[in-house]
C-alpha cells in the first residue's frame, strides 16, 4: 500500500516503517493518523471480482489435472510447473488477502513543528550493491 | 554511507542516505545502478532486507514488499523459503517423465531455501548461545551460493520443460472425458 508519508514542515520526507510510526506516536511527535479500515480498503483497485476470477482459473486448472491424472493420461512437465506456479498463488493470495492492491498516494502525516525532525529514517536509505 | 542492512550487516550490502546515493549513483554512472536496479528484487523477494528501489524512494513511495516490522524479517524468511521448498517439492512429481536432470534440478530448487533457512537459524542461534562460533558473512555467503543454485536450476527447469515438448506421447493431446465421471451402465 501507499504507506504513511512523513511531512515535516510541508514538505514530504520518507514513508515511515510500523515501528517508526508507533514510536513517533507514542512519543508524541505525529498525531495517530486519523484513517479508516473503509479508506484503505477503498483505496485499493483489486476487488472480490478479479480476484475471484483468478482464483476460478487457478482451480478449473487443478480440475483438470486431476481429472487427467485419473483417466490415465500423460501430465507434460509444463503442467507439472504450472501446478507448482500455482502453489505459490496461493501462498501469496493467501498472506496478501486484505493486503490492498496498487495504492499510489500516501497517506500524509505531519510531524508537530516544535520538535526537531528526525534525521535517520528506514526508507530514506537505499541500498546499494557493491561488489 | 553507514550500515543499514536489517538481517545481514555483511559486505554485500551497504546503505546510502537518500540525499547522498543521487549524487553517488550519478558519480558512479551507469555500472552501479543497473547492478541495483537487478539485485534489488531477488534480495526484497528473498525477504532478506526491506529495500527500496532508488527509483521508489526518489516518488516517496513503498515497495510492494517491505513495510512490515523489522522483528518480522525472519517470518517472510521463513515463508519464502518454504514457499521455495513447496515449489521444488511439486516439480519432484514430474521425476519419472524420462526427462534427464529434471529430477536433479527439482532437488536442488527444494533444498536452496533450506540450506537459506538452515544457515538464517544458525546465525540466531550462534547470537544466543555463546558456545557455538560465529562465523562471519556466514549467511551471506550461504544466501549468495544458494541463490546461484537456485537461479541455475529454474533456468534449467524452464529449458527442460519446453524441451519436452518436442516429444510427447501421444495422449498428451487428448482432453478429459468428462462424461465418463457420470455414474451410468
Amino acid at each position: 500500500m501507499g504507506g504513511f508519508l512523513l511531512y515535516v514542515n510541508g514538505r514530504p520526507r520518507a514513508t515511515l516503517t510500523p515501528d517508526e510510526l508507533l514510536r513517533f506516536v507514542r512519543d508524541g511527535l505525529v498525531d495517530m493518523p486519523g484513517i479508516t479500515n473503509a479508506e484503505i480498503e477503498d483505496r485499493s483497485k483489486g476487488d472480490v471480482l478479479s480476484k475471484g476470477i483468478a482464483i476460478l482459473q487457478l482451480v478449473w486448472f487443478v480440475i483438470q489435472l486431476a481429472a487427467r491424472y485419473a483417466q490415465n493420461l500423460p501430465i507434460t512437465l509444463l503442467e507439472i510447473d504450472t501446478l507448482a506456479v500455482a502453489a505459490l498463488t496461493c501462498i501469496a493470495y493467501g498472506w496478501w488477502w486484505k493486503k490492498p492492491k496498487d495504492v499510489g498516494l500516501p497517506y500524509p502525516v505531519r510531524w508537530k513543528a516544535t520538535a526537531p525532525p528526525p534525521n535517520d529514517l528506514h526508507y530514506e536509505y537505499v541500498i546499494s550493491i557493491v561488489a | 554511507m553507514s550500515m543499514s542492512s536489517v538481517l545481514s550487516p555483511n559486505i554485500f550490502l551497504i546503505g546510502l542516505h537518500s540525499s547522498t546515493a543521487e549524487t553517488v549513483l550519478a558519480a558512479g554512472g551507469f555500472c552501479r545502478s543497473s547492478t541495483l536496479y537487478l539485485f534489488y528484487p531477488f534480495l526484497s523477494l528473498m525477504g532478506l532486507a526491506t529495500i527500496i528501489s532508488p527509483s521508489a524512494v526518489h516518488s516517496r513511495r513503498v515497495p510492494s514488499l517491505g513495510g512490515y516490522a523489522e522483528t518480522r524479517g525472519g517470518i517472510v524468511l521463513l515463508v519464502g523459503c518454504f514457499s521455495g521448498m513447496l515449489f521444488g517439492g511439486i516439480h519432484c512429481l514430474g521425476w519419472f517423465q524420462g526427462e534427464r536432470l529434471w529430477p536433479e534440478a527439482s532437488l536442488a530448487i527444494l533444498f536452496a531455501p533450506v540450506s537459506i533457512f538452515l544457515s538464517y537459524c544458525y546465525g540466531a542461534l550462534s547470537d544466543h548461545w555463546k558456545f557455538l562460533p560465529s562465523i562471519d558473512s556466514f549467511f551471506g555467503i550461504m544466501v549468495a551460493i544458494s541463490s546461484a543454485i537456485y537461479i541455475t536450476a529454474r533456468i534449467g527447469l524452464i529449458v527442460l520443460m519446453l524441451m519436452n515438448l518436442r516429444s510427447l506421447p501421444a495422449g498428451a493431446y487428448d482432453t478429459v472425458t468428462w462424461t465418463s465421471f457420470i455414474p451410468h451402465y
